[in-house]
């Protein structure tokens, strides 16, 4: 399994693309979670001297509700992420490099794996940048500080985590199946923010409940806030059962499919 | 005594779709030849590797390594470059052995090694897209060489390459083979098969023509060259002849093969008693080229 993770590392460690990729990433999600509050309240407020009704300013980094608000943010970027894995997998396809992979030795069942692992440690770390920006904002901004405030809803984290995973597989069940690195980025696009969205609409919710996006995006629900208690909406403020077994569902169907894909191919 | 073959294929077949690639195809290589893997186009060479190394599927037939079932792990020990050098292009040939080594299971110290051998070391650092075509395929090579493989699978190593690089190349290999390395040289440089291989295959549509050793087709026939004013007179008198086996135009020659052996001097006699003066007459070796297109157009007759 080392060896696995080593000869990713080594085809990516070096790749400019990536690392710009990368670390575009991690400066947009730091920088969100630090300013989300900021820019959010400076923009209601030009709202707010209009209004009739008070619009409450929104305090986001509290324990415990920072693990949910920023979860859900975090969230809006995954698709940041796919892109990344349906990029760099893609392109061993279109660059020939899985084939040359495979004659020097690497089974097909080991190449595959190196992609699951490569989608395990990126969604590691994308967690990571979210636990820790959180944290600090969390620790800056909550007026009272105890031990059980700050683990209460710490939750949301595996949550996530289980969101990238699956999104994840997503990603890499669309770039095994279509092979070229345009299409495939633009078939994930084109499924997550379209064919999806108009799929769950027509059908009734608790049908919609069981599309993989739909059941991937509901494991963090919207979080609640002030200003939605006012209107009289009320979000969940817990991770349902039902979206994580669909998810898991979702996940091993799409992994499982990966090892059924690359069995009698010509490569 | 009875020797292993390092690869044996039997009766494999391959369809793409409805085209039939490979039509039962059946072969034996054994440890220390150097096999020249010829035919046209399109007759299923580069299918039959691909297959062999695990990138293919075959629609019917199986084959072995090693006198072993075909396994993943068995492909560290088989050094192979199919048809063009395969590398990522933003790493430098150093970090693209790397991954090779690391795929192999070989340690870091023989990438050094391999790139003196290509003779790629000065360029090891530089990014593979910064090399030129005869650097990948001596990359290719080098790559091949890790492991320390018992058997090399090259497909047109020298394809692409200027004069030059082809001697290069051709040196490498010859040097390679004598470690007693097993090749599988797919070439269309049948000159160069000659050369350097020391058994050789035939195919075409998928089927084999010819299988056995380069030393015996050359020593097969022999060949006579010659012209003459009235070419279509020459060609019907000396189909005419018991002791030629075959007559074959080219261009503004006729090469004939023998059956037996004639004296240049008898031949001339012979048709200038016929009223034929031949201006061009040479007598030559057989070679793998002629043979070769002779097979061929015994095939499309």
């Amino acid at each position: 399994m080392f060896r696995l993770i080593k000869i990713d590392f080594y085809k990516y460690s070096k790749s400019r693309t990536f690392w710009v990729l990368f670390i575009t990433y991690i400066v947009t999600m730091t920088a969100s979670i630090v300013g989300v509050e900021q820019f959010l309240n400076t923009a209601l407020s030009k709202a707010g001297t209009d209004s009739a009704v008070p619009i409450p300013r929104f305090s986001f980094y509290s324990f415990p509700y920072v693990w949910h608000n920023m979860a859900y943010l975090a969230g809006m970027f995954k698709i940041f992420l796919a892109l990344i894995i349906v990029f760099f997998v893609s392109n061993e396809f279109s660059y020939k490099t899985l084939r040359q992979n495979i004659m020097n030795g690497m089974s097909r069942n080991e190449f595959i794996w190196s992609k699951i692992l490569f989608v395990v440690l990126l969604s590691l770390a994308a967690t990571l940048i979210l636990f820790f920006p959180s944290l600090v904002m969390g620790l800056i901004k909550t007026k009272v500080l105890t031990w059980s405030v700050v683990v209460k809803k710490l939750f949301f984290l595996p949550a996530y985590f289980l969101e990238l995973m699956a999104f994840g597989s997503f990603a890499l069940f669309v770039a095994f199946l279509v092979r070229r690195s345009a299409l495939a980025i633009g078939l994930l696009a084109f499924y997550y923010f379209v064919l999806e969205r108009i799929v769950a609409y027509k059908l009734p919710d608790e049908v919609a409940a069981f599309l993989p996006i739909k059941a991937m995006g509901s494991l963090i629900d919207v979080p609640n806030s002030n200003l939605m208690k006012l209107f009289g909406v009320n979000f969940r403020e817990y991770v349902d059962m039902q979206d994580i077994l669909v998810t898991l569902f979702w996940m091993t169907v799409f992994i499982v499919s990966l090892f059924y894909m690359m069995r009698n191919r010509d490569i | 005594m009875t020797k292993t073959p390092i690869l044996s294929i039997n009766n494999l077949t391959k369809y793409y779709g409805k085209l039939k690639a490979l039509d039962d195809l059946s072969l034996d290589v054994y440890p220390g030849e150097i096999l020249g893997f010829l035919g046209p186009n399109g007759s299923g060479k580069t299918t039959t590797l691909g297959i062999l190394l695990g990138i293919l599927e075959a629609t019917s037939g199986t084959f072995s390594w090693f006198g072993k079932p075909p396994t993943p792990g068995q492909r560290k020990k088989i050094g192979a470059l199919l048809e063009t050098p395969l590398f990522y292009p933003y790493l430098s040939g150093y970090d693209n052995l790397k991954i090779v080594a690391l795929i192999k299971e070989v340690p870091y110290s023989e990438i050094d090694e391999v790139l003196k051998i290509v003779g790629l070391e000065e360029r090891k650092d530089s990014k593979f897209k910064t090399y030129s075509l005869g650097m990948k395929q001596r990359l290719a090579i080098g790559a091949a060489l890790l492991g320390n493989p018992e058997v090399m699978i090259l497909d047109e190593p020298t394809n692409g390459l200027d004069p030059t690089g082809i001697v290069e190349i051709r040196e490498l290999i010859v040097s390679i083979a004598k470690r007693g390395i097993t090749i599988v040289l797919a070439s269309h440089l049948l000159d160069e098969v000659e050369k350097i291989c020391t058994d050789v295959v035939v195919l075409e549509k998928g089927r084999k023509l010819h299988s056995g050793k380069v030393s015996e087709v050359l020593r097969s026939s022999e060949i006579v060259e010659l012209s003459a004013y009235d070419l279509d007179k020459l060609k019907a008198a000396l189909t005419e002849e018991a002791f030629v086996s075959s007559v074959r135009k080219e261009h503004d020659i006729l090469i004939v093969e023998l059956k037996s052996h004639i004296d240049p001097a008898e031949m001339n006699r012979l048709l200038a008693n016929k009223g034929i003066f031949v201006n061009y007459l040479s007598a030559r070796k057989q070679s793998l080229e002629n043979y070769f297109l002779e097979l061929l157009s015994e095939q499309n007759v």
